[in-house]
């Protein structure tokens, strides 16, 4: 499991929020974990570097398995106020890009 | 341009294709929604039953034929059949076994009832870059595009097949009238 570290200890409350990413592509399962308030753009970034190994591409997508929304438009919020208003369950799914006529 | 698949060993393509099926059975979508079905037909082939689900919550089902001849260093070959009888054969537009939807399901995507290929045969063509029929007709994907073995899986394949069976791309089965 991965792990977003914290910048603002108080405001934590000492506990971490688990994300479960599915790759589909590969049919792979991966758990970020980050303190409440990370923003959901460390948590994409942990995903990429320590999961994919690779840098964002501009096909991939990463949605809430719930809602069906892009992660992405999502960076900037912390992540606590994110399952709060987003995505409950804290479940992504990421897909790369296809071409296709 | 990309090269032209070439067919694999065939029991390394069955026993490959077996197994990511079964995983994907075991722990992708089918997983965690209901309405898929695996239907064998032979040690290359298998029919997957697939759910679609319209904008008013209605759920359909298609069945997409999964051939393996060239996996996994390639996709999947896949097309849309309906039940003849015991056996399957392609689907046909404007019959319940075709599916109508936009061509836009939020990635490159093409379905094609009858298309031309470089070969001379005309059949169905499901285009996206994890469907072998994408390749065999001259396309060419990126490099982020290209399958690649190793990385992408059958889950790929019919994960995508079930994003386009979603509203809104997804309208309902070809026998029906939509807005």
């Amino acid at each position: 499991m991965t792990t977003v570290p914290s910048t603002h200890a108080e405001a934590d409350h000492g506990h971490n929020l688990q994300v479960t990413i599915y790759d589909e592509d590969a049919l792979t399962e991966f758990e970020v974990s980050g303190v409440p308030s990370s923003t959901v753009g460390e948590v994409v970034t942990r995903f990429y570097q320590n999961d994919l190994k690779r840098e964002r591409r501009t096909g991939d997508r990463l949605v809430c398995e719930e809602t069906g929304e892009s992660v992405f438009q999502h960076e900037a919020q912390h992540l606590e106020a994110y399952q709060h208003t987003a995505c409950s369950a804290l479940k992504w799914t990421f897909k790369g890009d296809t071409g296709g006529a | 341009m990309t090269d032209l698949p070439s067919k694999i060993d065939p029991e390394i393509a069955a026993e490959t294709l077996a197994l990511h099926l079964a995983a994907f059975f075991e722990r992708g979508r089918p997983n965690r929604e209901a309405g898929w079905e695996r239907i064998a037909v032979d040690a290359l082939h298998t029919v997957v039953r697939i759910p679609a689900v319209r904008a008013d919550g209605r759920v359909d089902s298609y069945f997409v034929l999964v051939g393996g001849e060239y996996y996994d260093m390639w996709p999947p070959q896949v097309a849309f059949v309906e039940p003849v009888e015991g056996e399957y054969r392609e689907a046909v537009q404007g019959s319940p076994w075709w599916p109508v939807q936009n061509n836009a399901p939020g990635f490159q995507f093409g379905l094609h009832e009858k298309y031309r290929y470089p070969d001379g045969t005309e059949r169905q063509l499901i285009c996206f870059s994890h469907s072998l029929d994408y390749y065999l007709s001259n396309h060419s994907p990126t490099e982020d595009q290209r399958w690649r073995q190793g990385r992408h899986t059958v889950s790929a394949t019919l994960s995508r097949i079930r994003d386009v069976l979603t509203a809104p791309n997804y309208k309902g089965p070809g026998n029906g009238q939509y807005p």
